[in-house]
């Protein structure tokens, strides 16, 4: 299937699942409702495209959003303020050492060569009253498509 | 037909499909030596051909799996010549090329945003590039003695012709590839020349008819024979075996 954003997303999920991050979720959506302290992955598309084709096949570039969630207080707890970063660079390391998620990912485009690449912002995010610290990750996955051009 | 892309297309080496790690072909090239042969009466150049020749030039991407980019291109063949054969779409008739090459080199590029593409050129040996027609769509897959699909050249030819034969993959004892050729595309008779060694695995092979002269009837096709249970397999015809 061509722009196969669903397997990639569920390929991200599974990859985390088997980290050794102890997230009490890692989901596929984006949270509307109560994520728990944390910390919780979600994952989501942002966009898609053809960057290149080889003789058979196109060659797609997936960005995925990773959201993880931290709370930013819990009962009578300090702010947690690197707590964020701290799971954004775990992530971090698990891409730079497993770089094929697996599936149809050929790697993450760490070094952006088809834009930009690997990023974290951080920020602070209120869902339903509990406020978190955010780190968002942009993972570009280079991904093969499964469906071959036909002439 | 119109004016056309070149996605779909293939690109095959020495019984090898690597079409879904190669990214570009640089260069495709049927080309000859010039001789000047000016005289002194003349006022611009005059000049004749010489040897025949040709290139395939691509750029692939790293893949280091059995049996794909890495493993078929790194040691070039050693040394051995290598059959490129380029199938344009996948349609009994398309344009494809066969070339008997040498492999150059295997130039390896590692861009700081971390990208690994390699260079390849395939240089051409002893004969130049033929352009022909697939007489397979595509890689073809028999699991039986098989008479192909026919290719209609819409009339006889007396120029010889010239054959590559690609054999991806197989299981069983042989399988003899060979094409016949037919006036009415009802009657078939083996064309002389025309059939590829027996095959008991990957292979590659080119053949061409001992006479620049010789005929071809209207209609061409590949048939199979042997004792197997699967043959993947590509074939290039060319009418013309023209030496330049």
């Amino acid at each position: 299937m061509a722009f196969d954003i669903d397997a990639t997303c569920v390929a991200v999920q599974a990859w985390l699942v088997d980290s050794s991050i102890e997230f009490q979720d890692v989901s596929i959506r984006h949270p509307e409702t109560v994520v728990a302290a944390g910390p919780v992955a979600c994952i989501y598309p942002q966009s898609m495209r053809v960057v290149e084709t080889t003789l058979t096949n196109p060659i797609e570039l997936h960005v995925i959003k990773l959201n993880l969630y931290r709370a930013k207080f819990t009962v009578d707890d300090e702010e947690r303020v690197l707590e964020a970063p701290r799971l954004a660079s775990q992530v971090a390391d698990l891409v730079y050492e497993d770089f094929t998620l697996g599936g149809r990912v050929r790697n993450v485009d760490i070094g952006g060569q088809y834009g930009e690449g690997f990023s974290v912002e951080f920020t602070d995010e209120d869902i339903q009253e509990t406020t978190y610290h955010t780190a968002v990750i942009t993972l570009p996955l280079i991904v093969d498509s499964g469906t071959a051009f036909v002439a | 037909m119109s004016k056309q892309s070149g996605l779909g297309d293939q690109l095959f080496i020495a019984g090898y499909d690597l079409s879904g790690d190669i990214g570009s072909v640089q260069r495709m090239a049927k080309t000859s030596g010039v001789l000047d042969i000016t005289a002194i009466n003349a006022t611009g150049y005059e000049r004749i051909h010489s040897h025949a020749d040709g290139e395939i030039t691509f750029n692939a991407f790293f893949n280091d799996a059995a049996s794909q980019e890495h493993a078929v291109l790194a040691a070039k063949g050693s040394g051995a010549d290598r059959i490129v054969t380029y199938f344009h779409g996948s349609t009994i008739g398309n344009v494809a090329a066969g070339l008997v090459s040498k492999q150059i080199n295997y130039d390896g590029t590692r861009g700081n945003d971390g990208s690994l593409t390699f260079n390849i050129q395939a240089l051409a040996n002893a004969y130049g590039l033929d352009y022909g027609q697939m007489l397979t769509a595509g890689k073809r897959t028999d699991t039986t003695a098989t008479n192909g699909s026919s290719l209609d050249g819409t009339a006889s030819t007396t120029t010889g012709w010239t054959a590559y034969l690609q054999v991806f993959s197989f299981s069983g004892t042989s399988v003899t590839v060979a094409i016949q050729d037919s006036a009415d595309n009802s009657s078939w008779l083996a064309l002389s020349g025309a059939s590829f060694t027996a095959a008991t695995g990957i292979t590659s092979q080119r053949l061409a008819a001992s006479s620049l002269t010789a005929t071809v009837r209207r209609y061409v096709r590949v048939v199979t024979t042997g004792t197997f249970t699967s043959a993947v397999f590509a074939v290039v015809f060319t009418r013309d075996q023209v030496v330049i």
